[in-house]
């Protein structure tokens, strides 16, 4: 009785498109966001002044790209929140979707923009080396992509991760906020809880928590807890988002 | 049905406009009558209520459809509207004209001038 | 063929009933004027088809299969209304192409030529357009989807007189070169009134009256005439709707007569006109002309 029928895939891929053009904005964010980073907290290169006994003594600076990283992960999680807004979804469904499509349209662009994220980040690093090279004309030992292939990459991996985990973490906050306005109080909660040092009494600081991402050594198992964490993330805010009523102010 | 006051349903005025259209010739007998579409088109009103238009006349058989070529004036088409006309809109008009003079207190008369008058400026 | 069932659908916030137990079937490939007062739930009903809006309880069958969360429903429908949201960044032209990938029959070359005659740059962005130019562009998209099933929700809010014309004439050139089943409400019943095949009156959280319109203006018959002759001759009628423009009064009645009966009221002296479905839709929902002059009435009464 359909003149026309599409698959679930093929229109999740065509939302994705459609949030790709609808959201350059987005990336010019981040750009803005990194040259910020770059300009103004100097690439975060905090320098010391090391002296031994005579006759030796030196100064190092030591280069990170923290602040980008910072602004980037911060940038990641307005992004996921600014996603679930009434606008966005009207947007979406202005055009042909379901519920389902539209969350994995929304995926698929965290994806992309986690990707453009995590490698401009790790990309900024490598540029304020060079930098810092020429200015203080320094000798760096360092991982960088020719002297460190593998470890360039685990960083731009790493850092896609984190990206793309902080918008589905914005993302998920933010869809409950849609659901009802009672779930801000309830994070602001969860937030004070979890800032504290001791996390429920249970004797887990939340740096602990966080320690099972970063503390992991093995990429393969990094990669295990960040699809489940990636599964749990996606099924909760693909559980409200199934409900919400779109279109209607 | 008694003749109306006022504006007259659209699907009504269409099927005057048709007859009207017989009646001076300009559709003559077997000529093809306007789709509902193209009334549709040309009266800016939604063909199913065209389509009531051409209804009216095809049940009083003054067109007729052949499959799938469309619909067409009947041969006799002009000679009933005229009857039709004359026994009905004339008579109507005349029964109009009479309540009229009552009111104004016009003599049969004075009407007959008065037709006769303005026959005079017609010719 | 029926594109949309209902069956005993009812729409509730909390304790708050908006359209309750309805049932309804809407043709196929028919233009129906879906009218009835300010929040009388036309727009809930509208939503509920499209999908936007889950139905709290009954059947509701749109193409045969549920709405809510389909895609195929979603795939062969259009919802036009000023609340359609276009992401700020993209211009007209973008938006074009965002159709062109979503709507299967939907047609670039119409829309363009359309926006250019309603003065509509494709190098605009959405966000810049008045409240007019809004509607006019938001309801070329909607002509130019060519949906199996097409709504509008108050398309013309903003337009002027000559978009508005311009604006049903395309729709209805348009359907009739691709017939499909449009849904169309509006407060201006008397401007799109020869657009319609049907009409769909929601009053009092359920169906008013659902026909052809020309069966609703049928209905009633409109008598006009001094007040006391009216009120010896047509008091036996049923009464929708009184009202008086100057020495005249007019009645709104029951279109129940015998031509006797008839005759009998044009020979004292009343005038007998047909009603347009308009005049037939503000009487069925009183809103014909004087009837707030109740209350001013009732006021110096007290």
């Amino acid at each position: 009785m359909f003149s026309t029928q599409w698959s679930v895939h093929e229109l999740a891929k065509r939302q994705f498109l459609f949030k790709l053009n609808a959201n350059g904005p987005i990336f010019t964010m981040l750009i803005l966001l990194q040259i910020i980073a770059t300009v103004f907290l100097g690439g975060a290169s905090t320098s010391g002044y090391e002296s031994y006994d005579d006759p030796f003594s030196f100064v190092y600076s030591t280069v990170s790209n923290d602040g980008q990283i910072g602004l980037t992960l911060f940038w990641a999680f307005i992004v996921g929140f600014l996603l679930t807004s009434s606008a966005q979804r009207n947007e979406s469904f202005a055009f042909v979707t379901n519920r389902l499509t539209f969350q994995l349209g929304n995926f698929y662009f965290f994806c992309a923009a986690a990707l453009l994220g995590g490698v401009t980040t790790v990309l900024l690093g490598s540029v304020m080396k060079i930098i810092t090279l020429f200015s203080d004309n320094a000798i760096i030992e360092s991982a960088g992509l020719f002297s460190a292939p593998l470890d360039f990459f685990s960083q731009i991996y790493a850092m896609t991760v984190y990206t793309l985990l902080l918008m589905l973490i914005g993302y998920t906050i933010g869809t409950f906020i849609q659901l009802s306005r009672l779930f801000i109080m309830l994070f602001a909660l969860i937030w004070i809880a979890v800032t504290q040092y001791s996390f429920f009494m249970l004797g887990t600081s939340a740096g602990e928590l966080l320690h099972v991402f970063y503390g992991e050594t093995s990429i393969l198992l990094f990669t295990l807890k960040v699809l489940l964490l990636v599964g749990i993330l996606f099924g909760l805010s693909f559980w409200v988002t199934n409900r919400l009523e779109v279109r209607n102010p | 049905m008694l003749e109306m006051d006022g504006d007259k349903p659209i699907y009504i005025q269409i099927a005057e406009w048709l007859e009207k259209e017989i009646i001076d010739e300009t559709l003559k007998a077997d000529d093809k009558v306007h789709s509902q579409y193209q009334l549709a088109e040309l009266f800016n009103i939604n063909p199913a209520t065209a389509g009531k238009g051409l209804t009216i006349l095809l049940d009083a058989e003054l067109i007729y459809k052949k499959r799938g070529l469309g619909t067409f004036v009947s041969a006799d088409a002009r000679e009933k509207l005229l009857a039709k006309r004359k026994d009905r809109t004339l008579h109507r008009l005349v029964r109009e004209l009479l309540d009229e003079a009552k009111l104004l207190g016009i003599a049969d008369e004075q009407l007959f001038q008065i037709i006769q008058a303005e026959r005079k400026e017609r010719t | 063929m029926q594109t949309i069932s209902l069956r005993d659908v009812t729409k509730k916030y909390r304790s708050l009933t908006i359209l309750d137990q309805v049932n309804l079937e809407i043709r196929e490939n028919a233009i129906t004027g879906v009218v009835g007062r300010n929040g009388a739930g036309k727009t809930t009903l509208m939503k509920m088809i499209a999908g936007f809006i889950k139905e709290s309880g009954g059947e509701l069958r749109v193409f045969g299969e549920r709405p809510f969360n389909s895609l195929s429903v979603s795939a062969n429908t259009i919802f036009i209304d000023d609340m359609m949201g276009f992401p700020d960044a993209m211009t007209l032209g973008d938006i074009l192409v965002e159709c062109e990938r979503f709507y299967a029959k939907w047609d670039g070359e119409l829309a363009k030529r359309l926006l250019e005659y309603f003065s509509l740059p494709l190098v605009l962005k959405h966000r810049i357009l008045s409240k007019g130019k809004r509607s006019i562009f938001n309801a070329v998209v909607g002509i130019a989807a060519r949906c199996p099933l097409t709504m509008f929700d108050e398309p013309i809010t903003g337009m002027d007189s000559a978009a508005r014309r311009d604006f049903y004439r395309a729709l209805l050139k348009d359907y009739i070169a691709h017939p499909r089943t449009i849904l169309l409400s509006s407060h201006h019943v008397e401007e799109m009134e020869d657009l319609l095949e049907d009409v769909l009156l929601i009053d009092g959280k359920g169906i008013g009256f659902h026909g052809p319109i020309t069966e609703l203006q049928e209905k009633f018959l409109a008598l006009q005439g001094k007040r006391e002759t009216l009120e010896i001759y047509a008091n036996r009628y049923a009464v929708i709707h009184r009202s008086t423009t100057g020495p005249l009064a007019e009645w709104i009645v029951d279109n129940e007569h015998t031509e006797a009966e008839l005759v009998a009221l044009k020979q004292a002296g009343i005038r007998i006109a047909a009603v347009s479905a308009s005049d037939a839709y503000l009487a069925m929902t009183g809103q014909t002309r004087g009837g707030v002059d109740d209350v001013f009435n009732a006021m110096e009464r007290a």
